[in-house]
Order: structure tokens, then sequence, then C-alpha cells
């Protein structure tokens, strides 16, 4: 083609680009095109391809029937061009002596078997039309047909030699058909298909009721979580700081000879030196721990809680303490960031205590209404006067915040031991 | 140009229906002829096509080549192909394959005798009878489609899957065009019925007329040196109701809601003497015995004479009940790609509203909202959806191993019909 034809590429491109796409790509493009004409007659100096109709047989036919069409004279002859989607998917049948000696069937007769064999030829394994035109006896479900036919396909896969053992499985495993799954299956299409339109409106409303109950308890889990969250936080924090201690100690020879903690060698002499000069070296690849550099992490979890280092400050200045250390050794401002930590966790929970308090007074002003209209009161009311809502357990005791001191960890720390070693270290 | 599939061989596509008659070429997108099934004829001469029964003759009767979809005189409807072939076409018809329809309850009888005729008569070097559903499938690009035509005599509901008929699930009815103008008329109130009926007069017989006001006395004069038969008058009536029905009526879109209906605008139709009267509610009525035949008490059936049909009329049920029952007896997998391929094709789909009427009533029935259904946009399509089939299947280069050939034909004989043509 387009060795006949000259087309005029340039004007062709623009042309070809829809205005609005073109104007997306190039600021500056004109907003209309104008389109010359492609210059059709470039080739004018060539003649016309000369066609001409022709007889041609199909090789997809037996009788050789000549049919006319249009053909290019420049083209070659060739066979039939279309003859090759002459396909079928191979379906498969038996020879006289492969039926005698594996094929027999009590429930099938070899008439039968034969006119299923050859309807599944004649329609190319297009089941429900096989189904449907099936008419030997009545009261054959497709599955019936089905599971001969596939019964008859494995037994000749397993009989017939191939010198691949694992394309015989895989072919095995192609006919593979569970009858009674099938029809189980069938089944459960079927009473799908025969709802009454009652039915249906029923099971779409009961559909919906289930996902808003769902979601409620979800709903309702989360906020449980949370407030099971900021109330064994200090209670972990002490378990766990005890324990720490233990770990610490028994950890502490072998964390102390082994150098792969160190990141920098340090010699011996510079390591005396730091001891004498109380110096602490962090190792770099343990991230710096403190309530004012808070790792990613623990600071989603908080993100709630909205306790800013301004507020730990704050705090602290109210209780008269100031937030320099005057001597910053490492022990120091371990113990420092102890104490902010123990602040932190006092403002949360004060607030969880005021949220849980609200809710409390809240819940109890409902009962308290209720009560007062004693003769009608709602069920809602009642509900909630008899079923405490969970926001409303006992709240824990506030630990002071000298309990904790120097005492509690990062509670949301997994390096804890670490920190702990890196403690003993000084 | 394999990549298209298409390769023609100037196939020859004939589709015959109750009154209609299309042939052109594959390949074409619209038949090149249209004429009716009917012939005029008297002792010696017979006439067909527009030159037929359109046409006034002395003494010339009317009838049929066509009954219930199925030829019922092949004598007569051979002449009807010839005309067809030499007058209209004009082709010589042993260059020509022959692509034939043939709806689902055509008979092995039926479709022999037109294979020979084919081969005998007009000496096609290649033959085949397509079923129009599954043509019809074709034509709007489906190989799975529950297919309902709605015809001049029959509404028929066909399941086809991967270009097969379902043959259990066959349905159909005598509803067709027909009955809704029959039913049309009968729904008039008694003064309009008898207006019409006085004053439907073919053109041919009126020598002159005045135009008048709508509502007014026509004036005209009747030819008094002629004297029609009654098949001639029968025919040219209902020739023009069929005209009237067309251009009036419709059906409502959302059930019988009279109250709607009302609102909708008045159609006025004017007669061939003049006459001219308006039509509200009745045009809407018309309809309804499409979708519920059992209130409007339809004529009976009449049966094809050379053969009865293979599949018989049920007794007229609703059109969704119809439906239903032929999704039913379609195998469970299919059913769901039978019920979001519903195509409505014939004459009758035509009529305004129809296709959102039977996607309403299909809700309602099923209450299965993958249902939907299609029908072509343009009335060509959905007229001569099964001629438009044929036409692709025709020129297909991969259907041409399909032709019965004369060789094969002088072989086998009758039984390569029902051996090739599934
Ligand atoms: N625009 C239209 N609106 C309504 N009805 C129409 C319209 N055009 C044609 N018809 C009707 O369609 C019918 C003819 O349809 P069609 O040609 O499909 O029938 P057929 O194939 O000859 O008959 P059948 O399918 O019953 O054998 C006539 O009754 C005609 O009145
Ligand atoms: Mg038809």
């Amino acid at each position: 083609m387009a060795s006949d034809i000259e087309f005029d590429v340039e004007s062709l491109k623009t042309s070809q680009i829809p205005t609005n796409l073109l104007a997306m790509m190039a600021e500056n493009a004109p907003s209309v095109v104008a389109a010359r004409n492609p210059n059709v007659y470039a080739g004018k100096g060539k003649q016309a391809r000369k066609w001409k109709w022709e007889s041609f047989t199909n090789p997809a036919r037996s009788d050789g029937l000549q049919l006319r069409h249009w053909k290019r004279l420049d083209e070659f002859d060739e066979p039939y061009p279309y003859a090759r989607f002459n396909t079928t998917s191979e379906p498969y049948s038996y020879s006289e002596d492969e039926y005698d000696r594996m094929l027999q069937d009590v429930t099938w007769s070899r008439d039968e078997t034969d006119y299923l064999v050859k309807l599944i030829h004649e329609f190319d394994v297009r089941w429900p039309v096989i189904w449907d035109r099936y008419e030997w006896r009545s009261g054959r479900t497709l599955e019936d047909l089905k599971a001969r036919y596939f019964d008859i396909c494995r037994k000749l896969i397993q009989s017939r030699i191939s010198s691949d053992e694992s394309s015989t499985n895989q072919l095995l495993q192609a006919y593979q058909f569970d009858k009674e799954r099938e029809m189980m299956r069938k089944q459960y299409v079927n009473s799908l298909f025969a709802r009454t339109p009652q039915q249906i409106t029923e099971e779409e409303e009961l559909y919906i009721e289930a996902k808003r109950i769902e979601q409620d308890e979800r709903k309702w889990r989360c906020e449980r979580d949370e407030l099971v969250r900021t109330v064994s936080m200090s209670r972990n924090e002490k378990r766990k700081a005890s324990g720490g201690a233990d770990i610490a100690t028994s950890t502490l020879a072998p964390m102390s000879t082994s150098n792969e903690e160190q990141p920098h060698k340090r010699t011996a002499k510079s390591a005396a030196y730091d001891a004498q000069h109380y110096i602490t070296r962090p190792s770099s690849h343990l991230p710096l721990k403190s309530s004012s550099n808070i790792p990613p992490f623990s600071r989603a979890t908080k993100l709630a809680q909205k306790i800013t280092p301004q507020r730990i400050r704050e705090c602290l200045q109210s209780m008269g303490l100031s937030d320099k250390l005057q001597y910053p050794t490492a022990a120091n401002v371990a113990k420092y960031e102890g104490v902010k930590e123990a602040t932190a966790q006092l403002q949360e929970i004060r607030r969880a205590h005021e949220r849980v308090a609200n809710e409390l007074r809240l819940a109890k002003g409902i009962s308290v209404s209720a009560d007062e209209r004693a003769t009608a009161s709602t069920p809602v009311a009642r509900a909630a006067s008899e079923h405490p809502t969970p926001t409303s357990t006992p709240k824990p005791t506030t630990p002071a915040p000298e309990n904790s001191m120097g005492l509690s960890t990062d509670s949301s720390d997994p390096n804890e031991s670490n920190d702990l070693n890196k403690r003993r270290k000084l | 140009m394999v990549i298209y599939g298409a390769d023609e061989v100037s196939a020859l596509v004939v589709s015959a229906g109750s009154t209609t008659l299309c042939a052109g070429y594959a390949g074409e997108d619209a038949p090149k002829v249209v004429i009716p099934t009917h012939y005029t004829h008297n002792q010696e001469k017979t006439f067909f096509g527009d030159n037929g029964p359109d046409v006034y003759r002395d003494g010339y009767q009317v009838d049929n080549t066509m009954k219930d979809s199925l030829v019922d005189d092949f004598d007569k409807f051979t002449e009807l192909l010839e005309h067809t072939f030499t007058h209209c076409l004009r082709v010589n018809t042993e260059d020509h394959p022959l692509l034939f329809t043939e709806p689902a309850w055509n008979t092995q009888k039926h479709r022999e005798k037109i294979a020979e005729i084919a081969f005998d008569k007009f000496n096609v070097p290649g033959f085949y009878i397509a079923n129009d559903s599954v043509l019809s499938a074709f034509a709007a690009g489906k190989s799975t489609a529950l297919i309902i035509d709605i015809g001049a005599e029959s509404t028929s509901v066909t399941p086809i899957v991967d270009g097969f008929v379902l043959r259990k699930g066959v349905v159909r009815n005598n509803i067709g065009g027909t009955q809704i103008t029959n039913n049309y008329l009968n729904s008039l109130d008694p003064t309009q019925r008898s207006n019409l009926n006085t004053n439907l007069i073919p053109h041919q017989l009126i020598e002159s007329k005045t135009t008048v006001e709508p509502g007014k006395n026509p004036q005209f004069t009747t030819r008094s040196d002629i004297n029609p038969s009654e098949s001639w008058m029968n025919w040219s009536k209902s020739k023009i109701l069929k005209d009237w029905r067309e251009s009036t009526s419709a059906i409502s879109e959302n059930g019988w809601d009279h109250g709607a209906l009302m609102q909708r605008p008045i159609k006025s139709y004017e007669f061939p003497n003049g006459f001219a009267d308006n039509y509200q509610l009745c045009r809407f009525v018309a309809n309804e015995i499409l979708i519920n035949p059992i209130p409007f008490n339809p004529l009976p059936h009449t049966p094809n004479t050379f053969e009865p049909a293979s599949i018989n009329c049920s007794y007229p049920k609703p059109l969704p009940e119809l439906i239903k029952e032929s999704i039913q007896a379609a195998e469970t997998d299919s059913r769901h790609h039978l019920l979001s391929n519903i195509i409505i094709v014939g004459g009758v789909s035509a009529t305004p509203g129809l296709s959102e009427r039977i996607q309403n009533e299909l809700y309602a029935v099923l209450s299965n909202t993958r249902v939907k259904v299609h029908s072509p946009a343009n009335t060509v399509e959905r007229k001569f959806a099964s001629w438009l089939g044929g036409s692709m299947l025709g020129s297909l280069g991969t259907f041409h191993q399909l032709w019965i050939s004369q060789d094969e034909w002088r072989e086998f004989g009758n039984p390569i019909v029902s051996m090739r043509c599934k």
C-alpha cells in the first residue's frame, strides 16, 4: 500500500492528531490545523493495481467446489488463506478394541456412547448445544454426559502410550471431572435463579444489616483497643522495666566483650580516656531515643494523644524543673529522659481519664434522667443504665510520676534491652 | 484482507418471512430487494413484487406463498424466487451460491424442498440454509444471545449459544403485526371504528378527492368501472391498516398507566380517501396484546398446509412468560449469558417504546438485575436483522467451506442438508 501512494507525511501527522490532544502536548500549537489534502495523486504515473475475478478451490473442502472471488494479480498463488481456520478441538474417539477392553459401563450402552461421542464431534464439545440436541433417552443430565465423556478420555489417555509422563499427568488433570460437585454447583445456581423478588429484597436487606453490624463491631473494638492501650501502658512499663534490669545484668558480660556493637573501633586507650571523663559515645546505628525524638512508629501510635515536647516542657516547668540539665552526663540525661517520658504518660493518662470520666458522667446523666422518667424509660436508656458501656470501665489509679522516674523506658521501644545495656556500660 | 475475515464470492442471500421477502448480495449492508411474499393471479397469469398485488387488475386474486413463516405454496414460491433473481436482481444464479434463512420451526421437508429448488431449478453452485435467529445474533455481533423476533404473524423466542439454536428453548406464539392491527381495530370505540371501516377504501378505487378539515366528512368519488375481488380488497385494506398502525401506534414503556397515557400526544392519520381521525388511548392498547395476549382473545393459529411447523405455537402466553420458559429450557450455565444478551428483532420491534417495555417486564418477572435488552438503533437493522446476518455470514472467508456444493447434492441427496446445516 504505502509504496504505491505517497502521502504528505507532515500534514498527515498533524491532521491525524485530535486537536484537543495537540493542545495538551504543545502549548503554542495552533487551535485549528488547516488540513492540506494529502497528495493522493502522487502515484499518478503508476498503473492501477490489477485484480481479477478468479475461481479458487478451498482445501478445507473435500469436493473441490469452485467459487469465484477477486484476486490481486501481483499476489502469488497460495492455498486459500481461510482454510487454516478449519480447526476443531480434537475430541477423543476410541477404536472397537479400546472400547471392549476398558470403556464398558453398565449404565451406558455401546450405541448410546457412540451417539454421545458423535454429537461431541459434531458440535465440537459445545456442551450446552450437545445437551440440547441429545435425544437418546430423556433423563440424562448434562453432568451424566460430561462424566461419561471425561471418564472415557481419562482411560484413553492412560492407555495410550505417551513419551512424556508429565504431559500425560497434565492431560489427566485437565480431564478431571467431579460430578457430585458439579451437580451441587448447578443446584446452587438454580436455586439462586429461582429466587422470588421478595426473597431477593429480603436477602439484600439482611446483607446490608449484616454489614452495618460488622461495621459497628469494628468501630467498637477499635475504641476499646485504644482505651486498653492507654490504660495498660504504665503497668506494662513497670513490669518491663523491672524485668529489663534482670536481662541487662545477665547480658552484661557478653555485651561488653562484643565489638560488633561498636561501629567505630575504639582503642583501649581511648576507652580508658572516655571512662575517666564520663564520656559516652552513642553507637551510631542505634537510633537516639528521647521523648523529643520519637521514632516514627511510636509517633504514629501517639498521634491521637498529641503530647508534644512543648507540653512536656511546660508541665515540667510547672513543677519547677528546668528543661536544661546542668551536668548532662549520660546517666543524668537518661534519667532526665525518664522523667520526660513519665510526664508524657502522666499527661496521656490524665487526658484519658478526663474523657472516660466525661463519658461516665454522660451515661450517668442519661440514666439519671431516665430514672426521673421512671414510668417510660426508653430501651436505649435502659440499655445504657443496665450495661455500662465499655468506655466506663473503672479507671486505673494514676501512678505518681516519681514512681516511674528513672525506671520507666519507652514502652514501644523494641530495642529496650539494648537501651538498658547501653546504660549499663557507663 | 485476511484480518477482516471477509472474502466475497458474490453469494446471494434470501430471507423470506410471512409477509416480506428480502434478497440481495452478501457483504452489502441492506437488502437490494424487499417485496411482499403475496402475489396476484388469475387463471393464466401471475404477478409478483412491486408489479404484483399493489397493482389493480380486473378479476385478479391475491394469495400468499408463505404461511406461518414457512413456504406454503412451493410452485408459486419458485416463481417468486425466479422473479426476484431475474427481474429484481438480474443475476444468473449459476454464478452465485445461495444462502437461505429459515425459522427454527422449519421442517425437514421444507428445507429439503428448498434445497431441491435451489439446485435443480436455479442450478446454484452452492447452497446453505441458516437459522434466521442465529443470523440476527450475528448481525448484532453476538454468538450467544436470546433472540425475540416479532414478525408479521408470530413472536418467537430463540436461545442461541455459540452460534447454535438450543432447540428445546424455542418457544413462540402467533401474535404478530397482523394480530396487533386486529386488536387496534377492536379497541376503537364503536363510532370511531365504523367511521374507519366505511372510509377504508384503497387508493386504486378513488377517482378524485379534495382535502377537508380533520373530523369533517371526506369529499371523494370512487371509480365505478372496476370490480375488485374480495381477496384483493382484503390485501389492499390490510395494507392501509398496517400503515395506519405503524404510523400511529406505540407501547407504554412502564406498563399500563391510564393517567400517564392520557397525557401523551394524540396522533392523527389520513386515509387514502381524505378522511382523517385522531387516536389517543387506543394506539397504546393495540400493542398490549404483544405483552399479554390473554385478555384480548387472539385469533387462532392457522397451520402451514405443506407441512405443519416442527415447533407448535404455544397457547398465547404473556411474552415475559415465554422468555422465562425459554431461559429455563436452556442449560443452567448459559442462562446468565442469554439474559444479558436479549435482542429484539423483526418488523414490529420498531414500535416505539417496545424494548424499554420488555426490559421492564423482564425485571419484574425475573428480578434479575443482569437482564439487558438490546435492540439495534436503526430500523433497517431491526427489520432486516436476519438478512443482515446472512449477508455477513455469506461473505466470510471461513464460511465458504460450509456450502453444500452441486457435487455433494448429487452424491448425497436430501440428507446432506441436515448433515451440513445444523
Ligand atoms: N415501523 C414499524 N412499526 C411497527 N411495525 C412495523 C414497522 N415496520 C414494519 N412493521 C411490522 O412488521 C411486520 C413485518 O415484520 P417482518 O418483516 O419481520 O415479518 P416477517 O418476517 O415477514 O414475518 P414472520 O417473522 O412472522 O414470518 C409487519 O406486520 C409490519 O406491520
Ligand atoms: Mg421474520
